[in-house]
């Protein structure tokens, strides 16, 4: 099915490229703006719980993938409708980063240009590298999360004139409710994200080093996160919650000397090559996922298809990006809960009470 | 744009039925006929205006109904 094999530091840095491409764009601020660092560290720890349980389960079932995990445990029946319903979740989480991908660039950018012309540059080059495999998606995304994260560090030091510590006054201004419904949006969006990866763990050189790489994952993309957040707060302070993309915004602002100006294409650059990185992942593993479904001895042929309806989701997705954070901020907790905490976990207690894996000599 | 969908679903076909047929991959044939085909009525309907639901707006609105929000 898959003859690629890739290392536990690459897995690192695609777990970091999937967490943060959209939390770039729209970071996770929910509504408690100058807190929302709080929120930040919440969603890490609970995105950290959630990573325990799926790689405990495919360390117990070493080689296999969630889908096949899922039927082994479940049985053909219940485990293919588990299985199409994850797969469900992952189709749509790249139709929804491309779609806001698209809706980025056509709103700020590119504003004369018809969406369909990007749509099809971005399935072509995504699709290539599907076909080529998950050891091409891993080298493809160093260079590109390399220059990011450089670009993210470095703004840090443009904005320093701009910077506004007081803008995070007055601390711990929340309710412990507020604080909790935040962070559980922030555990499902990004952070509950990297259960993609249990599509992918069992391509690794090192299995038993997939549950660190994730966790180191999870917690270089937090770092990012937060300095992304940092900017944009001491930036922009509480105006920021009326702008509808406020990273962008903040960039906007950077003036250094009338040279350094106009530098909002750095968020839009970082979002362009993380937010491709997390369609391209998510487009492998539902093809990958799909093939495992039906027994196929190959993903390939179904990329294109799967691409192109993918596209077609991501057109269809919303009207309108306010409905976008509408569906990220209400909605997407409980939307992606089951996916994300409860099937892993009741596979996982499913396994250990069936004692499955059996294993050889038992009956 | 209807000539559009055709040229670019001719040249899927083109690029992919070939190789399934040669290596006498039956059934990753079907699976691709039958996503293939997914997407082209799919696209089809788009190209002629035909208005299909939003995927979100659906969410929402179930979400809303079971009462899974946050507020």
């Amino acid at each position: 099915m898959e003859e690629g094999k890739i290392s536990s530091f690459q897995l690192t840095r695609l777990v970091m490229s999937f967490m943060m491409a959209t939390g770039l764009i729209f970071p996770p601020l929910r509504g408690v703006w100058q807190d929302s660092w709080l929120t930040l560290l919440f969603g890490l720890a609970g995105g950290i719980v959630f990573a325990l349980i799926y790689t405990t389960l495919c360390l117990r079932f070493p080689g296999q993938t969630l889908i096949e995990i899922y039927e082994t445990v479940f049985g053909p029946i219940i485990g293919k409708l588990f299985s199409v319903a994850f797969l469900w979740y992952i189709f749509y989480l790249g139709a929804q980063a491309s779609a806001i991908f698209i809706t980025l660039l056509t709103t700020t950018v590119f504003t004369m240009t018809p969406r369909y012309v990007f749509s099809i540059t971005w399935i072509i080059v995504s699709v290539y590298l599907c076909k080529k495999g998950i050891e091409v998606i891993a080298r493809v995304n160093e260079p590109l999360l390399l220059v990011t994260v450089f670009l993210i560090v470095g703004t840090l030091f443009l904005v320093l004139n701009l910077f506004d510590p007081e803008n995070f006054l007055p601390l711990w201004n929340i309710s412990l409710s507020e604080l909790l419904w935040a962070g559980f949006g922030t555990i499902t969006f990004p952070f509950g994200l990297n259960i993609v990866f249990g599509l992918i763990l069992p391509f690794l050189q090192q299995r038993e080093q997939g549950r660190s790489a994730v966790i180191k994952g999870l917690g270089g993309a937090a770092l990012v996160l937060l300095i992304s957040l940092l900017i944009t707060v001491g930036v922009l302070g509480e105006v920021g919650e009326i702008f509808l993309f406020p990273t962008y915004q903040a960039f906007r602002m950077i003036q250094i000397g009338q040279v350094l100006t106009r530098l909002e294409l750095i968020p839009t650059l970082n979002f362009l090559t993380m937010g491709f990185i997390k369609g391209t992942i998510a487009l492998y593993a539902v093809s990958l996922g799909t093939a495992q479904l039906c027994k196929l001895l190959t993903y390939r042929p179904l990329v294109f298809p799967l691409g192109i309806l993918m596209l077609i989701a991501a057109h269809q997705s919303h009207p309108n990006i306010g409905v976008s954070l509408e569906m990220i901020e209400r909605v997407q907790p409980f939307y992606a809960l089951p996916f994300q905490l409860l099937l892993p976990l009741l596979t996982l207690l499913v396994a250990v009470f069936r004692r499955l894996p059996v294993k050889e000599g038992q009956t | 744009m209807i000539f559009l969908v055709l040229l670019g679903f001719a040249c899927i076909v083109a690029i992919e039925l070939p190789v399934l047929i040669k290596a006498q991959y039956r059934r990753e044939l079907v699976v691709f006929t039958i996503l293939t085909g997914a997407a082209f009525i799919l696209s089809i309907l788009l190209a002629l205006g035909v208005k299909l639901p939003y995927i979100e707006l659906v969410l929402i609105e179930t979400f809303t109904k079971l009462g899974l929000t946050i507020k």
